[in-house]
């Protein structure tokens, strides 16, 4: 089961937000939540590399608690991928790296959308990335 | 599989035991002429390569011994002299050349590690709030591409975290026996204060003996 997909920006702004089955919602603002997510997913980054035994190449993949798993996928331009997910799933990786490529395709091409700092509206990306991750095996919305 | 460090954390976050087992250094040793090819810099007392990777050296490498003698911080100690040498000062000069240099990412000091017990911490808590299910724990695994963090928490708040190579599964079994360690040798010695640095050498041994069974035979075993 898919719950949330969150997309960072380099700076750290949440460009796009969406959830399919969440059954829980924070007490805080939206953005509160945007930025604590952020802020976890930078520092665990810091701290995986720094903990790291051996040469890391790409780092954080992604941490599972007992009721769910975040997905983590980072592009060379420090775009973040974040999904979450429930413990049936195995890596969402490929999953995270067709969002991307769905990006760079309906948003980053658009000559019509500022380079940064905006978040996404697309039709055209909002409909494929609800194709992509309905077909997901791992999606059901029980 | 492969096992490479333990940690225990104390509930209110600080470092109170880790153990690291056949960690491998990934270390360069050549021989340099004048000029160097790549900028150092002094980052957090220690020289480090801030630009210029080339033949296997890194950004975040560490100058780790010069001519055979091993760096300690920033200095380094010469026969004959009677002040130890700085690094940076004897690479910016050009008698000093050939000069060998051993590179290699920086092994963790006890303040680094303290440091990150507790960053590990509030990551649990963190991640335990931010939750899109009800009940949720904090991290009980977290993956990176090279290692596998392995966390258990005992309903006392003290936790347990390994790190071993990606295909190791069921290291629940192992974290508990180093829990059923650590209640029958640190806390069941009346010499050991609660929540403080575990330095028992009985508690090191079995320790070691667990890890190096499951490092042998894998976990099935305990």
């Amino acid at each position: 089961m898919i719950f949330t997909l969150y997309i960072f920006d380099p700076n750290g702004n949440c460009i796009f937000y969406k959830e399919w089955t969440r059954r829980r919602h924070l007490k805080m603002a939206q953005d509160e939540e945007f930025k604590l997510t952020y802020g976890l997913i930078a520092s665990i980054k810091a701290f995986s590399t720094r903990l790291s035994p051996v040469e890391p190449k790409d780092g954080f993949h992604s941490f599972a608690t007992d009721k769910y798993i975040m997905h983590f996928f980072e592009s060379t331009t420090s775009m973040k991928f974040l999904l979450t997910s429930d413990l049936t799933a195995p890596s969402l990786r490929d999953l995270l790296h067709q969002i991307f490529l769905i990006y760079t395709e309906t948003v980053c091409r658009n000559v019509l959308v500022p380079a940064r700092g905006r978040t996404i509206d697309s039709q055209l990306f909002i409909s494929r990335l609800e194709t992509a991750i309905q077909q997901s095996p791992y999606f059901s919305s029980k | 599989m492969v096992f490479y460090s333990l940690y225990i954390i104390n509930k209110a976050g600080s470092l109170i035991y880790h153990y690291d087992h056949n960690l491998q250094r990934n270390e360069v040793e050549k021989t340099y002429s004048y000029p160097l090819e790549f900028v150092l810099d002094i980052v957090d007392d220690r020289v480090v390569v801030r630009f210029g990777e080339i033949d296997g050296i890194r950004v975040g490498y560490a100058v780790l011994a010069v001519n055979g003698i091993a760096v300690t911080g920033r200095t380094f100690a010469k026969e004959g002299e009677k002040t130890d040498i700085d690094v940076m000062d004897f690479l910016g000069k050009s008698q000093n050349y050939p000069v060998q240099l051993k590179f290699g990412r920086p092994p963790l000091r006890t303040n680094e590690r303290i440091m990150l017990a507790s960053t590990f911490h509030s990551l649990y808590a963190i991640s335990a709030q931010i939750s899109p299910e009800h009940g949720s724990s904090g991290i009980k695994t977290l993956d990176t591409d090279v290692f596998r963090l392995h966390c258990f928490q005992t309903i006392t708040g003290t936790k347990f975290i390994v790190l071993t190579d990606l295909r190791q599964d069921g290291m629940d079994a192992l974290l508990r026996k180093l829990y059923q360690i650590y209640a029958d040798y640190a806390l069941k010695n009346p010499f050991y204060l609660l929540e403080m640095p575990v330095r028992l050498d009985l508690f090191d041994q079995n320790v070691q003996a667990a890890i190096e069974q499951v490092d042998k035979t894998g976990v099935s075993v305990i």
